[in-house]
């Protein structure tokens, strides 16, 4: 297990907390002892790569990006992963893994066990085979607890589908904070995990294959009724992120912050729902999770 | 913009040097317009306008890419090597199933 985040990273996310919620002075004061999970998408281009931080300091990584992460994450003070997941085998979500693997002990990996065919994917298969220390894990519905966190694993599609649209899905939660990953899924894999029900309200939605036209759907939009998302993006010929994709999110989320243009973004929650964003140390945003019902399917029904 | 390739033009027979099998480019995955390339050995990536390969290609065909005289690659004439890919499918699975088996199963706490 990772060590906790180091004292001065959680006073100072504290107080950014307490500086942006407005909360009672009996409530701050209760804050300034909560704890907080972290996640931190890192700018690793046109890739994903995406830092889960839990309180009790377990570690869990999203993709690895491009090229190997390990010194972002060294840079972040950490020096050990407890879970890394590779949402499918593509090289702009894998490339960096097998490096990763082999720069920094890691407990567990999960895939979701569709095979590929490029030196990238093989390669990454060759040292799992050789690191018999990692256990490996089948992205099957399951629970995986990071101490007052889980993640729960979501059921994925039949295998004779594309990559994208078998990535592995992932909801967070702590509390009231929930958050939704699914690596590149596109309009297939969002309906299927709207048809299985297992779309939450959620505080933080990564968007899927980084902003593409072809990851969103209204249905799923106004389900998962983000309060945040976040497009992590590099400069690309693919016309990522899609100007129809921002406004499908800038519709139902209160921020829609893109990695190439602040940098890495850091989400905080806290277990009561309140969330804040900072790019590197600046904050960029603060709320509250929305209570009641839906709001995104009560604004469209006004 | 898609890095540069040899186009049709440039693939007549005078212009190429003959080096069957050529070298193996697979494809990652295909992004618009744009297809993603993972050069065996090297694990090199490439991004190459579709309509510059004369094959139909999906994410996993493994391509044969002879080279140009001017020691381009030569798209036009890639060709797909199905045996490998499916060799290739076969064996990763093999291995996947390997790998399943160190799944304790269940629920996992960190």
């Amino acid at each position: 297990m990772a060590p906790p985040l180091p004292p001065r990273a959680v006073t100072l996310l504290t107080a950014l907390l307490l500086l942006a919620l407005h909360t009672p002075s009996a409530a701050q004061a209760t804050l300034q002892t909560d704890p907080l999970i972290q996640i931190t998408f890192l700018d690793v281009g046109q890739a994903d790569a995406i830092v889960i931080r839990a309180p009790g300091g377990q570690t869990a990584l999203i993709d690895a990006g491009r090229s190997d992460p390990s010194e972002l994450l060294r840079q972040m003070g950490i020096t050990e992963i407890d879970l890394v997941i590779a949402t499918h085998p593509h090289a702009d979500h894998i490339g960096g893994m097998a490096d990763l693997l082999n720069a920094m002990p890691v407990r567990f990996y999960m895939d979701n066990g569709q095979a590929h065919t490029t030196a990238t994917y093989r390669r990454l298969l060759s040292t799992l085979q050789e690191r018999t220390d990692i256990t490996y894990l089948t992205a099957e519905p399951r629970t995986i607890s990071l101490g007052s966190a889980e993640l729960e694993v979501l059921p994925l599609p039949p295998i004779d589908v594309d990559h994208n649209n078998r990535s592995v899905g992932l909801v967070l939660r702590f509390g009231s904070f929930t958050a939704f990953f699914s690596g590149d899924s596109e309009v297939e894999e969002l309906t299927h995990f709207l048809r299985e029900g297992v779309v939450p309200d959620v505080t933080l939605l990564k968007a899927p294959h980084h902003g593409s036209n072809d990851a969103f759907t209204t249905d799923f939009l106004q389900t998962s009724c983000p309060e945040v998302v976040v497009i992590s993006v590099g400069e690309n010929d693919y016309g990522h992120p899609r100007p129809e994709a921002l406004s499908a999110y800038e519709a139902v989320a209160q921020w829609v912050f893109r990695t190439d243009v602040v940098g890495p973004v850091t989400v905080l929650g806290a277990e009561d729902g309140r969330w804040a964003v900072l790019a590197g140390q600046d904050p960029l945003a603060s709320g509250r999770e929305r209570a009641g019902a839906n709001p995104c399917r009560a604004a469209s029904n006004e | 913009m898609p890095a540069a390739a040899n186009g049709p033009g440039q693939t007549h027979a005078g212009l190429r040097r003959m080096s069957e099998p050529g070298e193996i480019w697979v494809v990652d995955r295909i992004e618009s317009d744009t297809v993603v390339l993972v050069q065996d050995g090297s694990g090199r990536t490439l991004e190459v306008a579709r309509s510059l390969i004369s094959v139909s290609v999906d994410e996993g065909t493994v391509l044969r890419v002879p080279a140009t005289e001017e020691g381009g690659l030569d798209w036009g004439l890639a060709k797909p090597d199905e045996e490998l890919r499916r060799r290739r499918l076969a064996e990763a699975r093999e291995v996947l199933e390997q790998l399943k088996k160190r799944d304790p199963g269940g629920d996992v706490v960190l």
